[in-house]
């Protein structure tokens, strides 16, 4: 008989840390990947006018270095590290939303096949660089199907981040244990909060940059090949997600950094609060500051002169942070042992990143910068050194405590010994080469680059190599590494204070109580937040059970076939999108059959982690967990529809520049016939909030018929729209009629997909209402969905007057 | 060090600047850190801190006055690098009302540069511009000071136009037209000097033929030029 | 609790004034003359305001929630200025 039971584990784990280890084994798996993609490419450049490359091979590999490894590599690397112990840190034990966990992850998975497999959809796949410039990146120039399934895999990943970033923020503000206060958390967890902002507001920025290039790919639209569009308009687009991205990448490694410079100096963090400010100001600032990225476009000179400045001051908080750490050290007591090492290597290499970056801040030095070498060799030791460098200090510092065993501590110093000389062999000279224009396949040998090339790629291989080590030194001490104790470096965090590897529910001892002289444990109390109420998105908190009692029914359920299920079929869909229908109906299929199942499994009653009454919960005490994980979807989304509306801005201040005539109100749109719509989708919001006052006052018809006058009105509001779209179409005003036109299509597209998400929930919530035992039970899902239906009708009532009356 | 035109000399001194400033910086953030490292390494028999971190407890230490002390320094510092940039930075941006300045269009494609002379003239791959004349002052009529203003575009996709040796870059966006200007200081061609070979380069990826995408720069006396720019 | 439902209702018939007022701006701008787009837009801001605060908060009016929001807004405000900026003022305006 095949043992099942770890096929099953690993395939349905709801359970935070074999999905942080399924992320940790995945992200390295595509760290080799692009890092083979490097050497392959840093061959090619060895020698002057080597043939080892076409050009189109060495353009891809290019790129697709630069995507996996920013997006499929390091922020995983991060997440596989926080999925691990941010819920240990905050004394929790698990996320707030393990199924969402899952559905993460296996979101993620897919994203990175659909990313690889772009490679053989016939053509090649994404040729234009990591940074996919406008008019590069549309049909006419790139005209391979790679390309759109790249962008597809994007979007998905994307939606994957956006949906773990949602998990992270609830669970670090409503499940700490009690006395664990904010400034209690570790910096890993803080640097992990600061990561979730940015993601939550730079990355649906992404998606909504990735929307238009999409539609122009797939249904014709004219946004990047348009005059009023074109490449400005992708680079703010681009830039406003890319700049806070870079500190997405860096601030989990470089967080990591502080906690292993306080534990292995056995001194406290100097100045804790100021590093968590520091991070704060940091965060809000890394999104003024993208244009200096198109220091050379031409635009208002004044304008960049301000990003000039934002640049420079963003160097400040982090200088800060720099010395503070240093500071760390006085009085202290270092032992030098691998995570140490790596700890110090990461600072080092992040103030020489970061003291090239107030060269690159400059508008006037950047004439020389711009599109070159130092460019490069700039933002990998920030990113590489700073960032990744941390990151593999925190995989030997958390070794012991994920797998239970030493790493040889020999061959991690040897792995750093050659990583250091690697990394400087390999970026130092990149600086050198500021007169070489990067992503060339070829260069002549006239131009004296070739001796300084041949010393990066031999500085590539080298750091190559050296991972080699790593990886040899881990999965052997993985089976035979002597057994580690439960705290072996005197780590202040709570993971050192439970067993290795930790127990399924983290905390055997019970719920851990933080005090200022330090953890008590006791058997925890039956309470629950919301006192045995049913909780919204279907999760049941196992009302009435106590917090240990049920530890065996909860640990049964730490698992849900669903999450994979749903993730293929998004990635089946997304392929067969491209590829052929029948991969789209399949995809599509188990997509909806998946989410059915989940459906289903919400609401039989499946539980989701249960909120410890004592906890601390600041500042979000008065919500649930369902709401705030809502609304923090909603400050996603306001990120998303601001950036689209920022390009409906740009196109229509740009039309009169370039000549283009913006249709006049009413001259293509129906005014009264949208006033009309509008009229009836703000009137479903008003069945909306009334159905949430009859549920909370019991009554079963009152609730019933609104959630019914709400669906009914949300659906007019679609079949109107159809109708109004299709008497456009018949008007010859079709997607790639204009700039106007495209932009009107993703708008009232974009939210009709909302509308339609929102009715698909609404028959989930009336299907809810019907079974529930007592209709207040189902007042929690009302409310939540709610938020969102307000939302909708947020977003629309800003869409009537962009789209029908200016 | 041989002489450099007027751009990128300007250009130089204040790399040198930043350069002067980075080194004294970051040479002395360096220092402290590896003091740090060595004066506080653990010693054989050496005892643990009081307030050495222990699960659950982080004891809260340090002075803010440090945050407010390096931010004032890096303030004043970045005030003076700052200055100098902008200053450069007008210089770069604003050609100078020169009207013996030759104006040339520039238009990149994929993959090369096309230069359009004010008489119609068009080269491809081949950028002819005369040397700087002093003798040319603004009162004088009929002949090129030196002064070369370029009107960038693109006839397809983003390219950046840039030529190493002056240190000037501007990005060819389809659809915009950007200018950059420069004087030649040297007299040669791409055999008598080598930094002209491939000296116009293109700075963002644009496809298949990016890395093939440079044009050479001949600087010509006055009298060449102006027998290759009538000659045509 | 009839308060609540005479609150909804009001809020209804203020979100329908102000459609009505915008479309009326629309289809007779003439009198605002460059003022009509910035009062429609204020006049939708106004609106999502309201459903914001209303429609939204159910019985909680979490302070926090309003706080994130507004920074949330903050966020791509740098964005619409940026946008704006290089549209308006472009440093070497002329096209081909």
């Amino acid at each position: 008989m095949v043992d099942w039971k770890p096929l099953k584990r690993w395939l349905f784990t709801t359970n935070h840390k074999d999905i942080g280890i399924l992320y940790l084994l995945t992200s390295l798996y595509f760290f080799v990947t692009a890092g083979l993609f490097a050497l392959t490419f840093r061959f090619q450049l060895a020698v002057p006018s080597n043939t080892f490359l076409q050009p189109d091979e060495y353009n891809q590999l290019v790129t697709t270095h630069g995507l996996l490894m920013l997006l499929w590599v390091i922020t995983p690397l991060g997440a596989a590290f926080a999925n691990y112990f941010v819920p240990i840190q905050i004394g929790a034990r698990d996320m707030a939303f393990p199924r969402l966990n899952a559905l993460s992850y296996w979101v993620y998975l897919a994203s990175g096949m659909l990313a690889l497999s772009s490679f053989f959809a016939g053509g090649g796949t994404a040729d234009w660089g990591w940074t996919t410039y406008a008019p590069l990146n549309t049909v006419e120039f790139s005209p391979a199907v790679g390309g759109s399934m790249m962008g597809l895999a994007l979007m998905l990943l994307m939606a994957s981040s956006i949906v773990s970033t949602v998990n992270f923020l609830v669970t670090i503000f409503r499940l700490r244990a009690p006395g664990m206060s904010l400034v209690r958390l570790p910096l890993f967890t803080w640097g992990w909060i600061f990561t979730s902002l940015l993601m939550l507001w730079a990355f649906p920025a992404f998606v909504s940059a990735l929307s238009l290039l999409v539609a122009d790919r797939a249904f014709g639209t004219v946004f990047f090949t348009s005059t009023q569009g074109g490449p400005l308009l992708w680079d703010h687009m681009f830039w406003f997600f890319g700049h806070p991205e870079v500190y997405v990448l860096l601030l989990p490694g470089f967080a990591i950094v502080g906690d292993l410079f306080s534990t292995f100096s056995r001194r406290p963090l100097y100045a804790k609060k100021i590093i968590i400010a520091c991070l704060a100001i940091a965060s809000i600032l890394s999104f003024t500051v993208w244009a200096h990225h198109m220091f050379m476009t031409g635009i208002s000179q004044s304008l960049l002169e301000a990003f000039n400045v934002t640049t420079e001051l963003i160097s400040i908080p982090f200088a800060i942070i720099v010395i503070a750490y240093i500071f760390t050290l006085r009085g202290g007591s270092i032992r030098f042992t691998t995570p140490m090492l790596f700890a110090v290597g990461a600072l080092g290499l992040f103030i020489i990143g970061g003291v090239t970056g107030v060269f690159n801040s400059s508008v006037a030095l950047d004439t020389a910068f711009r599109g070159t070498f130092w460019v490069v060799g700039h933002f990998h030791y920030t990113i590489v050194g700073g960032g990744l460098t941390g990151l593999f200090g925190g995989l030997y510092y958390w070794f012991p405590k994920i797998t239970g065993r030493m790493y040889s501590e020999r061959l991690g110093k040897i792995h750093f010994a050659i990583y250091m000389v690697g990394f400087n062999l390999l970026y130092f000279p990149m600086h050198l080469l500021y007169d070489m224009p990067r992503r060339i396949f070829k260069y002549d040998a006239s131009t004296g680059w070739g001796p300084i090339n041949l010393l990066i790629t031999i500085g590539g291989f080298t750091f190559g190599i050296s991972q080699l080590i790593m990886f040899a030194n881990l999965l052997w001490s993985a089976r035979r590494g002597p057994a580690a104790d439960k705290d072996p470096w005197g780590g202040y965090s709570l993971e050192w204070g439970i067993p290795s590897p930790p127990p399924e529910f983290n905390f055997p001892e019970g719920v851990p109580v933080i005090s200022a002289s330090g953890v008590t444990f006791r058997p925890s109390t039956p309470a629950m937040a919301n006192g045995g109420q049913a909780m919204a998105d279907g999760g049941h908190a196992n009302g009435g059970h106590a917090y240990v009692s049920h530890e065996d029914e909860f640990g049964e359920e730490h698992w849900s076939h669903w999450p994979i299920v749903v993730a293929a079929g998004a990635g089946i869909a997304l392929w067969g999108l491209l590829m052929g229908l029948p991969a789209l109906f399949l995809g599509t299929g188990v997509l909806a059959a998946a989410l059915v199942g989940w459906g289903r499994e919400s609401l039989r009653g499946r539980s989701e982690v249960p909120v410890e009454a004592t906890g601390e919960k600041w500042p979000f005490d008065r919500l649930e967990n369902l709401s705030l994980g809502m609304w923090i979807f909603v400050f996603g989304e306001i990120a998303f529809f601001g950036t689209l509306f920022g390009a409906f801005v740009f196109l229509r201040m740009n039309s009169p520049l370039t000549g283009f005539v913006w249709p006049r109100p009413g001259e293509v749109h129906n005014i009264f016939w949208g006033g009309f719509n509008t009229i009836v989708l703000l009137t479903s919001g008003l069945t909306m909030v009334f159905a949430l006052t009859f549920a909370r006052r019991g009554s079963y018809r009152g609730l019933q018929a609104s959630l019914v006058a709400t669906f009914a009105l949300g659906a007019f509001f679609m079949v109107n729209k159809a109708f109004e779209w299709n008497e456009l179409f018949t008007n010859g005003f079709t997607f790639s009629t204009s700039s106007a036109s495209s932009i009107y299509y993703v708008l009232s597209g974009v939210h009709g997909a909302h509308v339609v998400a929102g009715l698909t929930a609404l028959v989930y919530l009336m299907v809810k209402a019907l079974k529930a035992g007592s209709v207040k039970q189902a007042s929690g899902a009302v409310e939540i969905f709610g938020i969102y239906w307000g939302m909708v009708d947020a977003v629309w009532v800003f869409l009537f007057p962009l789209l029908y009356l200016l | 060090m041989p002489a450099l035109a007027p751009s990128a000399e300007q250009w130089q001194s204040l790399f040198t600047l930043y350069i002067i400033a980075a080194v004294i910086v970051g040479g002395a953030v360096f220092v402290m850190f590896f003091f740090f490292l060595v004066r506080y390494r653990r010693k054989p028999g050496g005892t643990e801190p009081t307030d050495a971190p222990r699960v659950g407890v982080m004891a809260d230490r340090g002075n803010p006055a440090l945050a407010a002390i390096l931010t004032a320094l890096l303030v004043s510092l970045f005030f003076g690098l700052t200055l100098n940039t902008f200053a450069l930075n007008a210089y770069l941006q604003n050609p100078p009302n020169d009207p013996n300045a030759l104006y040339i269009d520039v238009i990149g494609f994929q993959w090369g540069w096309r230069f359009v002379y004010p008489n119609g003239h068009e080269a491809i791959d081949e950028l002819r511009v005369p040397v700087i004349n002093g003798t040319c002052t603004s009162s004088v009529r009929g002949c090129w000071s030196g002064t070369v203003i370029l009107n960038i575009t693109s006839a397809d996709v983003f390219h950046s136009f840039g030529i190493a040796v002056f240190k000037i870059k501007r990005d060819a966006i389809p659809g915009r037209v950007n200018q950059a200007w420069f004087v030649a200081d040297k007299v040669g061609i791409p055999d008598t000097i080598p930094e002209y070979r491939e000296a116009v380069r293109c700075y963002e990826l644009c496809g298949t033929g990016h890395a093939l995408m440079f044009a050479d720069l001949l600087v010509l006396t006055g009298d060449n030029f102006r027998g290759w720019y009538n000659g045509r | 609790m009839m308060i609540e439902e005479a609150k909804y209702a009001a809020v209804y018939g203020i979100l329908m004034l102000g459609l009505i007022v915008e479309i009326l701006i629309a289809v007779d701008g003439g009198a605002l003359g460059s003022l009509a787009g910035p009062a429609i837009l204020a006049i939708a801001s106004l609106q999502a305001i309201f459903i914001f605060l209303v429609y939204m908060h159910g019985r909680y009016g979490p302070r926090p929630v309003a706080v994130f929001a507004v920074i949330s807004l903050i966020t791509v405000v740098p964005l619409f200025i940026a946008l704006l900026y290089s549209v308006v003022m472009p440093h070497h305006g002329s096209l081909p």
